[in-house]
């Protein structure tokens, strides 16, 4: 990400535009909670680009399938996670545990099953010794886990005002 | 693949025996999966939720197990079962809606709140009000669940509640209930209370009016059970000052001998009133009466306690559908599987089971559960249409016995006004009929009391079809008359498949019953 970024400044940009509140006049933090809406925006269209991708493969490139789903998922939960909680990270530590807002829906089970959906990213990524049939989930599985969850998101940011 | 050695076997089995013990699944189907990193164990279910993760993540933090080799390797993979049917979830969903015919204070424990389904109208917010309460609605209409959610919430928060099921005290009329129920309600406080010497003290008391009256029953008489009242009242006070508030469940209230039921109630305000102690009534309106007006004794509705209705009828069918699918589905989840849904065939099902419950959630359920039995009877994989139909025969059959136990022994007037309404139905060819609203009309009265035990639905509650000022009630003889009878066939059933309140156009068109002054 390029200098100068909104999510450059904080660890957490929804908190620190609170924070103004006190100091900035409405039409500065209009403009900060704009920022944060089209970077949500742009991460959700990220996301929807690798499933969409991964969605037109064939399941002979099952790696690059899994792969791609799995950072389709990624991408559009950070968006959730931007605009709900504020939080952008990105570091590896964002893989490992995907914390998700509790009004998003079965935020418990889609939060586990990315653990699922990322170890078989890692085995499609870097296990060269691993076949399709070591997968957790399978690919009809990711495709169904996959699409659920972008729909899910793609509602639950239209209905915080995104229009995507 | 290399061979799973036997003791990577033997604790992928610990955990699969907790897990299916703990989620009724079973036998719950699993994979060892061997990756780079080594085992895993997957359990599969149709549907996740998160009671699945809960119980996964509690077995494995459980100290049993802490050498486990799976213990930071199992996972849950959402799978199909097909055909759903004969699913390991379709076999829990099975013994979850039979368990959920019968509610009393321990149904489904701890996972009854995940469960619940609020009322359509809102009531449960009412319900957690301090003031006195009385739920009422047909038998299966969620009387009892809605009280038993109440008492769930106040339990969250740690305020008191005492349960007592009305059931005990079946037809009884004598002042021993009076003391029973005293006796309960200090029982379960003493056990929730460390004001158990005051207690024993009144358990004391009560125990000798009850000694006397082994031998002269006359004893038990109110100028006795007066005296003890005020002590009563005072080590409640007392109780209640360090807990809030307290509310007293009676539930299924009706059961209690009618001409009993407002002295009794007189007797328990007595010492609740004023007193921070609530009461939430449950009760079948036509079998009960709070208030006696010419001894003015009892609860008065509308002064002394407010009144609740739960009445799923189908005058609003849209939501009464709403209402039951949410009922179906959440039962569904918990048991892992996505929906009802995928056990039937088609989407008619639901329709068809909206209009023959009547809209009466327990009905539904019943029917449900009578319908998966059919079919999976016949080896089908799918309910169909007739195995919802012979399902609502059955029901049929089946309120037809209760009503026997709810109904007064002489009523055969009742079972008369029954058999002429089922003939003038099939005569004018249809299902649904009107009858004039007259109060204090004892064939009025029977229609009322035949509508409480679901014989009878309404469909609207006041029409004015011709003349101004003379209003009915739009009626639908319960469906389960139809089923199987040949001559029905003709009839036109109204609104068969349509979830949608009739308009008023429709039921001005509708046949008028007459009344017959033999019932």
């Amino acid at each position: 990400m390029k200098k100068p970024h909104l999510l450059k400044i904080s660890s957490n940009p929804i908190e620190m535009k609170e924070n103004l509140t006190a100091i900035l006049p409405d039409d500065s933090i209009k403009l900060i909670q704009k920022e944060i809406d089209e970077n949500a925006k742009e991460l959700f269209l990220l996301g929807e680009s690798h499933y969409k991708f991964a969605k037109k493969l064939s399941n002979n490139n099952w790696r690059q399938k899994v792969s791609r789903y799995y950072y389709g998922v990624f991408n559009v939960l950070r968006a959730v996670r931007l605009l709900s909680l504020g939080i952008y990270r990105t570091d590896v530590s964002d893989h490992k545990s995907i914390k998700l807002p509790s009004d998003f829906p079965n935020y418990i089970v889609y939060a586990k099953q990315c653990g699922s959906l990322r170890d078989d990213r890692n085995l499609a990524d870097y296990d060269h010794t691993g076949s399709v049939g070591d997968l957790i989930l399978g690919l009809n599985d990711t495709l169904m886990l996959s699409e659920e969850i972008v729909e899910a998101s793609r509602t639950y940011l239209n209905s915080r005002g995104l229009n995507l | 693949m290399s061979k799973i050695p036997d003791s990577i076997r033997q604790d992928a089995d610990k955990i699969k025996i907790e897990f299916e013990r703990k989620t009724g699944l079973i036998p719950i189907r699993f994979e060892i999966k061997e990756r780079a990193e080594g085992y895993l164990l997957i359990f599969d279910i149709g549907f996740l939720t998160d009671r699945f993760y809960k119980i996964l993540e509690t077995l494995l933090s459980n100290n049993d197990l802490k050498e486990n080799y799976f213990v930071e390797r199992t996972v849950l993979r959402r799978k199909a079962n097909l055909p759903w049917l004969n699913s390991i979830e379709a076999k829990l969903y099975q013994k979850v809606l039979s368990e959920s015919l019968v509610v009393d204070q321990h149904t489904f424990e701890s996972d009854f709140l995940d469960r619940y389904i609020q009322s359509m109208i809102g009531a449960e917010d009412q319900l957690l009000s301090k003031n006195n309460h009385v739920v009422f609605g047909r038998r299966g209409s969620g009387k009892s669940s809605i009280l038993l959610y109440i008492k769930h919430i106040r339990e969250q928060n740690n305020n008191i509640n005492i349960w007592i099921s009305m059931q005990t005290y079946e037809h009884r009329k004598d002042n021993l209930v009076f003391i029973d129920i005293i006796k309960e309600i200090l029982l379960q406080l003493s056990k929730i209370n460390s004001n158990e010497k005051e207690i024993r003290e009144i358990l004391k008391k009560i125990k000798a009016i009850e000694d006397k009256a082994v031998n002269d029953a006359s004893l038990v008489n109110d100028e006795n059970l007066n005296k003890i009242v005020p002590e009563i009242r005072r080590v409640l006070a007392k109780i209640i000052s360090a807990n809030g508030e307290l509310f007293i469940f009676l539930d299924d209230f009706h059961v209690l001998e009618m001409s009993y039921q407002a002295m009794l109630l007189s007797k328990i305000y007595s010492f609740t009133r004023g007193n921070k102690i609530y009461l939430k009534i449950s009760a079948i309106e036509i079998f009960s009466k709070l208030f006696d007006s010419a001894n003015r004794m009892g609860l008065e509705i509308g002064n002394d306690i407010q009144r609740i209705t739960l009445d799923y009828n189908l005058t609003i069918p849209d939501k009464a559908k709403k209402h039951i699918e949410k009922i179906f589905e959440a039962h569904a989840h918990y048991c892992g599987l996505p929906n009802f849904t995928v056990l039937c065939n088609g989407e008619k099902l639901i329709s068809r089971l909206v209009w023959a419950s009547a809209g009466v959630p327990r009905d539904a359920v019943n029917m449900l559960l009578q319908a998966i039995l059919k079919t999976k009877e016949k080896g089908k994989t799918k309910i169909s249409l007739t195995d919802i139909n012979i399902a609502t025969a059955e029901a049929l059959n089946d309120k037809k016995r209760a009503a026997k136990i709810d109904s007064a022994p002489n009523d055969q007037n009742l079972l008369d006004l029954l058999t002429s309404i089922e003939a003038f139905c099939l005569d004018s060819a249809s299902n649904a009929f009107l009858i004039l609203i007259q109060d204090n009309n004892v064939v009025y009265e029977r229609i009322n009391k035949l509508i409480d035990l679901r014989f009878l639905h309404i469909i609207n509650k006041s029409i004015t079809p011709d003349k101004a000022g003379v209003k009915y009630l739009a009626l639908i003889l319960d469906y389960g008359f139809y089923v199987g009878i040949r001559r029905a066939k003709t009839l036109s059933l109204f609104k068969e498949n349509l979830i949608e309140a009739p308009s008023i156009k429709e039921l001005r068109k509708l046949p008028k019953y007459k009344y017959q002054n033999q019932f």
